[in-house]
């Protein structure tokens, strides 16, 4: 009999009209005409957060791998088999960037396979706490092999692109293997993807993995320079070592794409090293807080399913969205991913000339990967960043009115407190959400804190550092 | 479902008082200690039953912070009943009652029953402000009062239901008139159209009518 909705929560809210979006149904004016049942009005929360984000090579790329499992993956494969992780599971690239990584870490990913979240569900309900596996797994050398060992918090789980050049066999659908468009010397098949010409109109080549330069063995090492130039230049946190870079040995044909996810992995992983390392931290996860305040305790994830996060890192909470919902075949992710940066190359031009484009692509769905780039892009605020050198360590270090950091502190642990970077007390997101929120009131003093920001500055931070996700917030506010 | 009436209620009070908590704990009957923001308003709904019929309640539930005033105001119109919430353990939020009460006896109908809640009752070592104070404010201002714990459950539902029962008692006594809505009183979907229940109180025949 109990209902309850959500109606206008998570998403950023005008200040200065009543915070409907447009898609919402019918909203209570607060009048006569205020709807009967409200359960029947849920509205999807954060449309920040559960956007079109199914449309990036991560929502595709662990299904992709899954039906190359039979072919892809014989027990023996030579030692020098190529194996991209385009993907980042934290675990197992750790796992894999340990002594003789590539072959280990091809067998890790066969055995974890099965770990597909539909059929996953089993073995997870006994699955520890996804933080507290990772931080322990983090200490040990042995880590288990088993699909437990997928569990830990990954913000986009499910991408494990493995690439073997040698397999030879019908791979359509393979996406790493695939030169696209700017592998010129390399004709295409003429096999044009009918979802990609559809999409936008503007069929690209699209090479077939099965070509005959696939049995070429992998230049090792070779410096892709289409790929580095392309590389999406957010920078990432200083603290962060970039754990993918050793694990990259494909060869220079096979994917002219970045890296689909260059940021989450190292997010995830610096989080979570801090989270064992935080004192206090596996202390809130482990419930053992005495902070009995009804309005929110230390033992955060008390009540909480523990389950493997949803693919925007959610571990619960009305945020967490299914797996089963509709995602974008990987190919058309791909092709967005490739159009997106031949914007950024010309940025200018695009936004000057033709403008409707851009937006017909952003309402498309931005490749998750390519996130942080874009939104920065265009709400301007990268020019603003290097218009500032400085300012935003300069603001950090003013100490700020006592009556904005009291809400802002009431508020931090509020802020998905079900995602898993911010699921922790004190952890990196909650402290990095401060660090910012903290910086717009002394930047902006007139205005202090708005509590709509609080979800604003997670997403932001959910995708870039915390000085670019400062000035994106500035533009946006 | 078939109800009699739909009471519209509305939670106010400063940021972090537990709103949302009180509004779970009624409507779900949980406590979760960690729970995102409210940013402009969420809702929820329960059925109760007073004097055998069938009652729903439609509770809006606002964001506490300053910023969001002028969105929270539009939400007092239309609603039969108010809760304005206090965290016992902040003396702050028990000093700006004012303010809120200033506010929706300003934006709402006259006949708005409106309860203080003194919530957190569960903190009795870091209690700031006395029952008694709160009592002497309610008293003061025409309030029902109560102290509440959203994560013990302590008098969450008295608090709802009694405030229902309050409508219902004005209802009776021919204060609200059933049929503007803007009293934030709706007559149910099954309820018969009679204007009786106004003035007589036929209650087990309403019931009736409202279980089908």
């Amino acid at each position: 009999m109990a209902e309850l909705s959500a109606l206008t929560t998570s998403g950023p809210v005008p200040r200065a009209a009543p915070s409907i979006p447009p898609s919402s149904p019918p909203l209570p004016a607060p009048n006569v005409s205020a709807p009967e049942s409200p359960g029947e009005n849920s509205i999807a929360k954060s449309s920040l957060c559960n956007d079109n984000a199914a449309d990036t090579p991560a929502a595709r790329a662990g299904d992709v791998s899954l039906s190359l499992q039979p072919v892809s993956a014989p027990p023996a494969l030579p030692s020098d088999t190529p194996v991209t992780f385009l993907g980042h599971d934290p675990a197992s690239q750790r796992e894999a960037s340990g002594k003789d990584p590539e072959p280990r870490a091809h067998v890790i990913k066969q055995e974890m396979e099965p770990a597909e979240p539909a059929r996953a569900a089993p073995w997870m309900a006994e699955t520890e706490t996804p933080l507290l596996a990772s931080a322990a797994s983090h200490q040990s050398e042995e880590r288990p092999t088993s699909p437990e060992f997928k569990s830990g918090p990954n913000l986009y789980p499910d991408v494990h692109v493995t690439h073997n050049p040698r397999a030879g066999v019908d791979v359509g659908q393979l996406p790493a293997g695939q030169p696209q468009v700017i592998n010129t010397s390399n004709p295409t098949s003429g096999s044009l993807d009918s979802s990609d010409a559809a999409e936008e109109g503007k069929p690209r080549p699209l090479e077939q993995a099965q070509q005959p330069q696939a049995q070429l063995p992998p230049p090792p090492d070779t410096p892709n320079e289409a790929r580095k130039a392309e590389l999406p230049l957010t920078p990432t946190r200083a603290e962060q070592p970039s754990p993918t870079i050793p694990l990259i040995h494909e060869p220079a044909y096979s994917v002219p794409l970045p890296n689909p996810n260059p940021r989450p992995a190292p997010d995830t992983l610096s989080y979570l090293e801090s989270a064992s390392l935080m004192s206090g931290t596996l202390e809130s996860l482990s419930g053992l807080g005495d902070d009995g305040s009804s309005i929110g305790s230390d033992s955060e994830i008390n009540g909480l399913t523990v389950r493997r996060t949803d693919r925007y890192g959610f571990l619960g909470g009305s945020q967490y969205s299914d797996s089963s919902e509709k995602e974008t075949r990987v190919e058309v992710a791909r092709q967005r991913e490739v159009k997106w940066l031949d914007m950024f190359r010309h940025w200018d031009k695009w936004i000057k000339h033709r403008f409707q484009k851009v937006k017909l692509r952003c309402r498309k769905g931005i490749p998750s990967s390519l996130r942080s780039r874009a939104w920065q892009l265009l709400s301007n605020s990268q020019e603003l960043l290097e218009a500032n050198p400085g300012k935003f360590e300069e603001l950090e270090r003013e100490p700020g009115e006592a009556k904005w950091l009291d809400i802002i502190e009431k508020d931090l642990h509020r802020q998905f407190p079900f995602h898993e970077m911010f699921a922790a007390r004190g952890g990196h997101g909650q402290q990095d959400l401060f660090r910012i929120l903290k910086a717009y009131t002394i930047y902006r003093p007139d205005e202090g804190y708005c509590q709509a920001q609080a979800p604003v500055a997670a997403v932001l931070l959910m995708h870039m550092p915390a000085e670019q996700a400062f000035w994106c917030l500035v533009q946006i506010c | 479902m078939a109800y009699a009436y739909l009471f519209k209620y509305i939670i106010i009070g400063d940021t972090g008082v537990g709103k949302s908590c009180l509004l779970l704990q009624f409507t779900d009957k949980r406590f979760q200690p960690v729970h995102d923001l409210t940013i402009g308003v969420e809702f929820g709904a329960r059925m109760i039953t007073i004097d055998g019929k069938q009652i729903k309640l439609q509770i809006w539930d606002t964001a506490g912070q300053e910023s969001f005033r002028s969105i929270t105001r539009s939400y007092y119109r239309g609603a039969a009943g108010a809760l304005l919430v206090y965290d016992i353990t902040r003396r702050d939020t028990f000093n700006h009652l004012t303010t809120w009460l200033e506010d929706a006896r300003q934006h709402s109908n006259s006949n708005m029953v409106i309860m203080l809640i003194g919530n957190k009752s569960d903190l009795e070592s870091r209690r700031e402000v006395k029952k008694e104070e709160g009592e002497a404010f309610a008293r003061e201002h025409g309030l029902i009062f109560m102290e509440t714990s959203a994560k013990t459950a302590s008098n969450v539902e008295e608090a709802f239901i009694n405030t229902a029962k309050e409508i219902y008692e004005k209802i009776q006594e021919g204060v609200f008139d059933i049929n503007n809505e803007a009293n934030g009183i709706k007559i149910g979907p099954q309820h018969p159209t009679t204007n009786s229940t106004l003035s007589g109180s036929q209650g087990g025949q309403h019931a009736g009518g409202g279980c089908c």
